[in-house]
């Protein structure tokens, strides 16, 4: 009964609900051209009464994908791949730049805003939660739109 | 036998300074020698011309911090020249020159600010620029030998004209905050 709850992906606004793990704000962030890796963030809300504990995550957009975390040692970032993301029972954990992310590497084609793209989280007992996620371009935390306002001219 | 006396106390300095290491060394030794993504060789006294100037340090594989940290740099830049009327030159230096070649290191600048500098160069030159900067760098190998990661220090140095160390713009730093710590690098 639970690997069946499991499996139904609900399409909300809000993401896709599974029996224990309420994946919110999932996003894909878009390819920069020449690089071929990319990452998903989210927020995981786990509304049951016991742990979830992810363990890995499969997606044909690339050819690995893994769960990663930051650590921040002194100003030096280190990236890692990580064997387990825990979200507590009752409790949300968030997935965001500079922390925990579900990283692509070696991506199959360039990943472009207003595309959708899917993976799956897998946790210690096998289930698996799919996910179908937007692809965002980063924001440039611009005042006002950057594109097309470049300029003029090219210095490199 | 100098340059390496000057290497070992940068690393000891760096050690206890972080990046304010850098501003122990002598005047001749605080700048760089990379190419950048147009093929130009580049002598940062030459070619930034006594202007004070941001460098960033990086590789296209990251796929989280480096772009957030561009993306951030690309605002900054933004918000100074419509404060100050001008621009300020900003660079991202590859640690990553296996991988980073020229052409894609310029399409990924290009894509979060045209003028932003791309360059790197060969592991003596980039050598060079760990101990310059005070930054650190380390390739991790992972499972898979084409998909290493590095770690690396990360934070935006604003350099001054003499190539000294002013400020250190982080990721979180308000815009104003940053405008005004460039600012402070006359
Ligand atoms: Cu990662």
């Amino acid at each position: 009964m639970k690997k069946t709850l499991g499996a139904i992906v609900l399409s909300a606004m809000s993401g896709s609900v599974f029996a224990e793990l309420i994946v919110e704000n999932a996003h894909i962030r878009e390819s920069i051209p020449g690089a071929p890796n990319s990452a998903a963030f989210m927020i995981l809300k786990n509304t049951s009464a016991q742990d979830v504990v992810l363990t890995s995550a499969t997606s044909e957009l690339a050819r690995a994908t893994e769960l990663h975390n930051h650590i921040n040692d002194n100003g030096v970032m280190r990236m890692r791949e990580v064997s387990e993301i825990v979200v507590p029972a009752g409790q949300s954990v968030q997935l965001k730049p500079g922390g925990m992310h579900v990283m692509f590497m070696g991506l199959a084609t360039p990943l472009k805003q207003g595309e959708q793209g899917s993976f799956t989280l897998v946790d210690q007992s096998g289930q698996k939660y799919p996910v179908q996620a937007p692809v965002k371009k980063i924001k440039m935390q611009m005042k006002h739109d950057h594109q097309g306002d470049h300029k003029g001219e090219h210095k490199h | 036998m100098k340059r390496l006396l000057i290497g070992s106390l940068a690393v000891v300095v760096a050690f206890v300074l972080g990046f304010w290491g850098s501003n122990q060394l002598p005047e001749d030794a605080r700048g760089f020698e990379l190419t950048r993504s147009d093929g130009a060789q580049i002598n940062s006294f030459d070619a930034l011309k006594g202007q004070p100037y941001l460098i960033t340090f990086g590789y296209t594989y990251c796929p989280d911090v480096c772009p957030t940290t561009l993306a951030y740099l690309a605002g900054v830049l933004q918000a100074y020249q419509s404060a100050e009327g001008e621009e300020i030159q900003s660079v991202f230096v590859s640690v990553d020159p296996e991988r980073d070649t020229p052409d894609k290191l310029g399409q990924y600048v290009e894509y979060f600010d045209s003028s932003i500098w791309g360059v790197t160069g060969t592991e003596a030159q980039l050598g060079q620029v760990k101990q310059t900067y005070s930054i650190f760098f380390e390739k991790v190998q992972g499972k898979d030998p084409d998909n290493y990661l590095i770690d690396h220090s990360a934070g935006i140095l604003v350099m001054d004209s003499k190539h000294r160390l002013s400020g250190v713009i982080r990721e979180g730093d308000s815009l104003e905050q940053a405008i005004a710590t460039i600012q402070n690098a006359q």
